[in-house]
């Protein structure tokens, strides 16, 4: 086999110019093969990462009495959360006027949605509302479809006498092991605080850049700064972006611990907020019927009862705070349920569809540019047999087989191909490059393609090869000792 | 005991509406150890003869026994594994593969001896071939860089690298000036004495077949004589010549 490649190489350098030729079309067909598919796969991972962004996978869930989300008796919209009610029964009344809506009547959805805008609203007792512990988030968490649950609180501490910052008091916002996944946070410096951290409520925070930098704007680095509060002496271990900034503010910044030592230091072991990531957009509705029957069910609300805790899907926040109409945003809202399982599924459906179609589109180009270069392997396989004839008949006659004779110029048909493979992929990987850093364009590698690029340059040298060696192997050694 | 025996051997070919009778009916025997010159004009189907002794074609008719086997009709690959195993050729063009060396062309029967031959055996047995041809200093250049009769030397080395009982020279000095000439006739001639290797030369030079034991003229396809012949030595050269294949 060695001396088979020898054999081949020596060969190929005698056509210096044919080869380099050949080698040629044979990487642009491989590079082709290259970009095409770090093409596709970046623009297939855009279009997922696109659905996964857009597709309602997040449900949040508010602890407090409401009125009926988002909107309140007169018509209002209510994008601050709601109330908290008093604990007595309320009548949620069938109020505001159908007259804002009067030039669209003869639409049928929207009288459908006016129906019931209007239908008169069952009453509700409320009851005060039972905190959300960790137990009960631990058994949301069981719940099937959930990914990902987290619960967060937060709160105002001040800092020690001692602690010397331009702050007296800071927002402190607990959260879980799971959240900094769940939000994408990046870690720029330090560390996350650990498993075993989270679960003893050590002394840790982490901070953004922003807030580190107004906390200690001469030091080039908040980690390991000790901030004193409430009697703890709380260390910086990491620097996070891409965390939410709200709650915070110039004069009160915010700044990340872990849920067990916000407990401690807020002095309540309830959560404001616990957000869930739900496996798919398919299922997020149901999940959130799920958790608010669960949740009803721990906080021991029965028949006639409202909840006490909001339960939100992401498209369910989304709507009211587009400004539109609210009384069309909650007749939408009231539709949701099919709303989400359909229409996001279409909409991630046809965007899949598009990415393959581009796929497939891309794929040809490369198999047209894969054909002409084996094409050219063929040419010049077809030149090198008519060429070497005469060595072909000597060597049958010094005792080559029929086999020995092809598996030589097979050899040399897929040591070209492959070469040119292998410098299709060099030239693949720039040209990548230069439509990533040139045109902006997303692209992805992945290991397996490049294997499947250089093993199709190799498939191609066999399939474009077999014809001339082939035919090498089946000359009559007397007829190509003879010829010149 | 014949090393080679032809029954009644006939080659027709067809050459477009003309079919050609290049043999007509030749009936042989050769023994082992005999060095037997076929001569003939161009035409006289002595090529032919030689395609059919090398295995590199096959009889239309008639019988051609080698070493006591049958291989008129053997098919190609089994005709491939004689010529390997069984005959040595020397060619009159040298037939050397260019940009290759002079070792590594001895070695090219053995890439195709069955089992597969180590690399390293294979080299080892061309420069021994190599050694036998006082080349062995040569081994490693090309053919463009050698003399003819070096060229000569080295494809001899060839044809014995695989210890053939058969050798067959077609014109082997047909391209070499006399002093050459008689330098390679003098190498075959010791084969034969000393190694008992039966060699068959075709040649259409008289001079050249007076080496021979045996001298066979063909014309038109047929024998026309065959005679035992008294060798010419190759000791009528001058001293300096001897010099070469002495070593």
């Amino acid at each position: 086999m060695l001396t088979n490649l020898r054999m081949a190489l020596k060969a190929l350098t005698q056509n210096k110019l044919q080869a380099i030729l050949t080698l040629l079309g044979m990487s642009v067909g491989v590079a082709m093969v290259v970009i095409v598919s770090g093409l596709g796969r970046g623009a297939q991972l855009r279009i997922e990462s696109q659905i996964e962004s857009a597709g309602p996978t997040r449900i949040t869930i508010k602890s407090g009495n409401f009125t009926p989300s988002a909107i309140d008796n007169s018509g209002q919209q209510d994008s601050g959360g709601g109330e908290p009610s008093e604990g007595i029964a309320t009548t949620s009344g069938a109020g505001g006027d159908g007259s804002a809506m009067a030039d669209l009547s003869k639409d049928e959805a929207v009288l459908d949605a006016r129906r019931r805008i209007t239908a008169p609203k069952r009453t509700e007792f409320k009851s005060p509302p039972t905190p959300i512990d960790a137990a009960q988030v631990a058994a949301l968490g069981k719940l099937d479809g959930v990914k990902a649950i987290a619960g967060q609180m937060q709160g105002n501490a001040s800092l020690d006498a001692s602690a010397n910052l331009p702050t007296t008091i800071l927002r402190v916002s607990g959260f879980d092991a799971a959240w900094p996944e769940m939000t994408g946070w990046k870690l720029r410096e330090g560390r996350m605080p650990s498993a075993s951290e989270h679960d003893s409520g050590a002394p840790v925070m982490l901070v953004s850049p922003a807030v580190a930098k107004r906390l200690w704007p001469d030091a080039p680095s908040a980690i390991d700064k000790i901030v004193p509060m409430s009697g703890k002496q709380v260390r910086v271990v990491g620097v996070v972006s891409g965390a939410e900034e709200k709650g915070g503010s110039v004069v009160v910044p915010l700044v990340y611990i872990p849920n067990k030592l916000a407990g401690e230091l807020l002095g309540r072991n309830s959560y404001d907020t616990v957000t869930i990531r739900t496996q798919s957009i398919g299922v997020t509705t149901k999940v959130n019927k799920e958790v608010t029957a669960e949740l009803r069910r721990m906080h021991g609300l029965g028949e006639g009862w409202a909840n006490d805790f909001r339960a939100e899907t992401q498209s369910n926040s989304a709507l009211p705070g587009m400004g539109s109409d609210p009384r069309l945003a909650r007749a939408v809202h009231s539709n949701s349920v099919g709303f989400e399982q359909t229409s996001w599924e279409e909409m991630a459906k046809s965007l899949r569809q598009a990415g393959r179609t581009f796929g497939y589109l891309l794929g040809g180009a490369a198999a047209v540019s894969l054909l002409v270069g084996g094409i050219g392997v063929m040419n010049i396989m077809l030149v090198s047999v008519a060429a070497r004839t005469r060595e072909i008949g000597l060597r049958m006659a010094l005792g080559a087989r029929t086999q020995d004779v092809m598996i030589q110029f097979l050899v040399e048909a897929v040591t070209l191909a492959a070469l040119g493979g292998i410098i299709g992929l060099a030239l693949g990987g720039v040209g990548l490059y230069v439509t990533e850093h040139g045109f902006h364009t997303a692209t992805a590698i992945s290991p397996i393609m490049l294997f499947v690029a250089v093993a199709m340059a190799a498939i191609t040298g066999i399939v474009f090869g077999f014809g001339p060696a082939r035919r090498a192997s089946l000359l009559d050694p007397v007829i190509a000792l003879k010829s010149e | 005991m014949s090393i080679i025996s032809l029954q009644g051997l006939k080659k027709t070919y067809k050459l477009g509406d003309n079919i050609v009778q290049a043999l007509a009916g030749v009936t042989l025997d050769i023994a082992q150890g005999e060095f037997v010159a076929i001569t003939g004009p161009s035409g006289s189907g002595k090529s032919t003869m030689m395609h059919i002794l090398g295995c590199l074609d096959r009889p239309t008719e008639g019988k051609y026994m080698l070493n006591g086997k049958d291989v008129s009709s053997l098919p190609r690959d089994e005709l491939a594994d004689i010529r390997n195993k069984q005959i040595g050729f020397v060619f009159q063009g040298f037939n050397l593969l260019p940009r290759t060396t002079a070792v590594e062309n001895v070695e090219v029967p053995l890439l195709y001896t069955r089992p597969v031959m180590p690399a390293a055996e294979r080299r080892e047995r061309a420069m021994k071939a190599l050694t036998a041809m006082g080349l062995q200093d040569r081994y490693d250049h090309h053919p463009n860089q050698l003399s003819g009769g070096q060229q000569q030397r080295v494809a001899i080395a060839r044809a014995l690298v695989n210890e053939p009982t058969l050798i067959l020279a077609d014109e082997p000095t047909g391209n070499l000036d006399t002093k050459t000439s008689i330098e390679v006739m003098r190498i075959l001639q010791e084969l034969r004495e000393e190694k008992g290797i039966t060699i068959v030369l075709i040649t259409h030079e008289p001079d050249i077949a007076a080496y021979g034991t045996r001298i066979i003229a063909v014309r038109d396809g047929k024998i026309l004589s065959d005679e035992p012949n008294t060798p010419r030595s190759t000791l009528e050269m001058a001293p300096e010549q001897i010099m070469v294949t002495a070593n």
